[in-house]
């Protein structure tokens, strides 16, 4: 026996009214109860900053009512589920499930199981699905939804005190997103190890709470690429310039970097006159004597080969050891060139580390509505000033500072003390001290450090004192008389301190950033 | 016999409700449940002081069915071979001679009098619904009732039921003290110059079909889970016990306490005149199938806690079938 049409009928009629019925039902409370958490998160966020607050409470509500209709679709309830709802609440006395049971089952049915069919389909008839219920629950669960929602409405749209403090936090962290930014970008330029390093601090960056936290972190990592900065990159730059330049002059090479014309020149030792050779032999030797201090292994395998070279044209059996010798040679310049090239990088982003520092600063600033002020002096001589104070986003400041002079001969040149006040965008003023010298150096003990070689004579003693005590440290022998000495102390090896110590003088000082760009434009002219 | 309507079940039940009415004043209740434990072929006991008219009803049952009525005045110096019968010596053998419990419907009337011992003798014929006596077995008369009276225990010269006979009663029902206005009708049929008597109103052959009828109406599967889940919330170490049960139960219900309720619930949509039974029934049937088969701890006892609370506790906790 089938199922009654009248009972097939109204299971699926209760079942669709049913499912909206659930699914309205649990929209409402999802809707209220979210929306009662969301207004009691808003209202908190108005005493309390909280960045995350609105959009964890619009979030919620919307997770919840999708879920909510998720929900109510996939638990659309079986005709067995229905039946038994339509028993419960229109008072079918579970004829409806019984008949649905028996007649589902396919087998023949007794006269009393056929009886009780029948009762069901009696019984559905006359029966009318509203009596399951309202489409939408009954009060007070809609009032309390539509409550909810507009509290978080009216509590997200107000303005509250906390509203800037949340702006300026979140500019905050688009600031720190953006230097991170910055940083990722760096790190696609810069060479594998220095790469890794800027990348994880882009990470950490983007991790950091506050400015404060970040400024800390791109300070570690700025200390650190300095740490790593080698102290003779610059000499080796210069001797590897030297090299690559020699060798250029050179017409046995083809011009290209030293490494490659190391090589080429490997592979044309059979070609190469007797003259040639002995050119090459010397210009290999006085380039060994620049790589001596420098990196004692390229110019030992330079010092090879300007000896092979030397030999070769009495001893043909000699270029094999001298083609040896160029190649490591040329390893040795690959190296030394890869090595420049890192600690250059280096250098570069711990720069442009600085750079971030400074516009986080001046974000902090800005958002406290404090300022820093740098001011500097520029007179007859140069003149540097060290200064903080406070003002709006453009600052003013004084500065005082105080320093040392040293003038030579009729000329003076003088750094140090001054007491500047200055603006935000970086004018000032300062004093020069004056200074006065004569032509001993042993006369004034602030002169004696440096070094003239006009003042010496050939086989003259180059010392400086210590504390004015004579004779001093001694540097060597003057090798001619006036204009004509060599400097005691390669120039390269002594520029290179100079620079390091005036770089790491811009880390300590708060000096504005066209300022650093003037020291750095004037290290960079001197480069040799 | 033409095969009869759930609602001509209904119509002959209230005809038989009627006949014992014009006897037994209210106890609507206790009518209907002794009704549906006939047509269970069920046995009831009857709980209650005495004077409130047990026996009086299950007397006048025996008049309105068309079935033999048997009466044992259960005291304490009734012996079992008082109740099932006795082999007596006829000339040069001996003959059984059966007892009051061979009849239709017995009425065991205050059956907490007697001994343990002699209350025992009902068991075999209650379950098995015949008695051994001297190596011999002697089937009894079907249907086949008990209907017991019983005191409150709390009354002097008593004697508990054992669990294992109180678990063979299909229906526990207890009698409570009339109304006052049923009390006044009582008061005038009984201290006139006639005394009411029932009529028969249900053949025998009438009520063997009107059993046969309950036995077959369709009850849905959900509704047998439904009963067994009541039964098994009864137990106090059930996941779906309620606190109290938990708290205060002994011994929960046995499997016949879901059968009891299942064919009480048949009867009781018959009764209805319904062609099948609902969850409704099994709430009408659940108190008096399951009172007596609880078994309470003393905790119970102390706090003055019934197994009528504690099943509505079970009822409460399980409020509805599910499927």
């Amino acid at each position: 026996m089938a199922l009654p049409e009248s009972v097939r009928r109204l299971i699926a009629a209760a079942r669709r009214r049913l499912t909206v019925m659930w699914l309205v039902s649990g929209l409402v409370v999802a809707v209220a109860v979210s929306g009662a958490v969301a207004a009691m998160l808003l209202g908190l966020s108005r005493v309390t900053v909280i960045l995350w607050a609105e959009p964890v409470a619009w979030g919620l509500i919307a997770v919840a009512a999708v879920s909510a209709v998720f929900v109510g679709f996939i638990k659309m309830p079986s005709p067995r589920r229905t039946a038994l709802e339509i028993d419960r609440r229109l008072g079918g006395f579970d004829r409806v499930t019984t008949a649905l049971e028996l007649t589902s089952s396919g087998a023949e049915l007794s006269v009393a199981e056929e009886r009780a069919v029948r009762s069901a389909d009696a019984w559905s008839t006359a029966r009318r699905i509203e009596g399951l219920g309202g489409l939408v629950p009954r009060r007070p669960l809609p009032h309390l939804a539509v409550l909810t929602l507009a509290a978080s409405l009216v509590l997200s749209l107000l303005p509250s005190t906390t509203d800037a403090a949340v702006a300026a936090i979140r500019a905050d962290r688009e600031a720190i997103e953006a230097e991170a930014d910055l940083v990722d970008e760096l790190a696609q330029d810069a060479p594998p190890e220095t790469a890794e390093q800027l990348e994880a601090l882009a990470e950490e960056l983007r991790a950091s709470e506050t400015l404060d936290e970040a400024l800390d972190l791109l300070g570690d990592a700025r200390e650190q690429l300095l740490a790593a900065l080698d102290p003779g990159d610059l000499a080796k730059k210069t001797a590897l310039s030297g090299l690559e330049q020699s060798l250029a002059a050179d017409p046995l090479a083809d011009g290209a970097t030293a490494a490659d014309q190391l090589d080429a020149l490997a592979e044309s030792l059979g070609s190469l006159s007797r003259d040639a050779a002995a050119d090459a032999s010397a210009e290999l030797a006085e380039r060994a004597a620049d790589f001596a201090g420098v990196d004692p292994e390229l110019s030992a395998a330079l010092s090879d080969a300007a000896d092979a070279l030397r030999i070769l044209p009495n001893a043909p059996g000699a270029r094999d050891v001298a083609a040896d010798a160029l190649r490591r040679a040329a390893d040795g310049a690959r190296r030394v060139a890869g090595e420049v090239a890192e600690s250059g990088a280096r250098a570069a982003a711990a720069g442009d580390l600085r750079d971030a520092q400074r516009r986080l600063d001046a974000a902090e600033g800005a958002g406290q509505g404090a300022g820093e002020g740098a001011g500097q002096g520029d007179g007859d001589g140069q003149g540097q000033g060290d200064g903080d104070g406070q003002g709006d986003g453009q600052g003013q400041g004084q500065g005082q500072g105080q320093g040392q002079g040293a003038g030579g001969g009729g000329g003076g040149q003088g750094q140090g003390g001054q007491t500047g006040g200055g603006t935000g965008n970086g004018t000032g003023s300062g004093q020069v001290p004056s200074g006065q010298g004569d032509n001993d150096p042993f006369a004034d003990p602030t002169r004696g450090e440096i070094f003239d070689p006009v003042d010496f004579d050939a086989g003259d003693e180059v010392r400086i004192p210590i504390d004015g005590r004579d004779p001093g440290e001694f540097l060597g022998t003057a090798s001619g008389t006036g204009v004509a000495n060599d400097a005691v102390v390669p120039y390269t090896q002594r520029f290179t301190e100079y620079r390091r110590a005036a770089l790491e003088s811009l880390d300590s000082l708060t000096l504005s950033s066209s300022v650093e760009a003037i020291v750095r434009d004037y290290f960079t002219r001197l480069e040799p | 016999m033409e095969p009869m309507m759930p609602e001509q079940f209904a119509t002959a039940i209230e005809s038989a409700r009627s006949a014992i009415g014009s006897v037994i004043v209210g106890q609507r209740q206790l009518v209907d449940t002794v009704l549906m434990a006939t047509l269970c072929e069920g046995h009831v006991l009857l709980e209650g002081v005495p004077g409130l008219g047990k026996t009086k009803l299950l007397a006048t049952l025996g008049d309105v069915l068309d079935v033999g009525f048997g009466r044992i005045q259960f005291t304490p110096d009734l012996m079992p071979a008082d109740i099932l019968g006795t082999k007596i010596l006829e000339g040069s053998s001996f003959e059984f001679q059966p007892g009051p419990v061979f009849a239709n419907l017995v009425l065991a009337d205050e059956i907490n009098r007697a001994t343990p011992k002699t209350q025992s003798a009902l068991l075999e014929a209650m379950q098995e619904r015949r008695v051994t006596l001297g190596g011999e077995t002697h089937d009894l008369p079907r249907p086949f009732m008990v209907m017991a009276t019983q005191n409150p225990i709390e009354q002097e010269g008593t004697y508990p039921l054992p669990e294992a006979q109180l678990d063979r009663f299909m229906f526990k029902e207890i009698v409570l003290f009339p109304p006052a206005d049923d009390l006044v009708e009582i008061l005038r049929r009984t201290t006139g110059a006639t005394e009411a008597t029932a009529e028969s109103a249900l053949e025998r052959e009438t009520l063997a079909a009107m059993s046969a009828m309950v036995r077959d109406l369709p009850i849905g599967s959900h509704l047998l889970r439904y009963a067994a889940s009541l039964v098994e919330a009864t137990h106090p170490a059930s996941p779906t016990a309620p606190e109290r049960i938990r708290a205060y139960v002994r011994n929960g219900a046995s499997p016949r306490g879901a059968q009891a309720m299942v064919l009480g619930g048949k009867a009781a949509a018959l009764i209805d005149g319904r062609a099948n039974v609902a969850a409704e029934d099994l709430w009408a049937v659940a108190t008096r199938c399951l009172r007596h088969r609880l078994v309470l701890g003393y905790d119970a006892i102390a706090d003055g806690v019934t197994s009528d609370e504690l099943i509505a506790d079970v009822l409460e906790a399980l409020p509805t079938p599910t499927v």
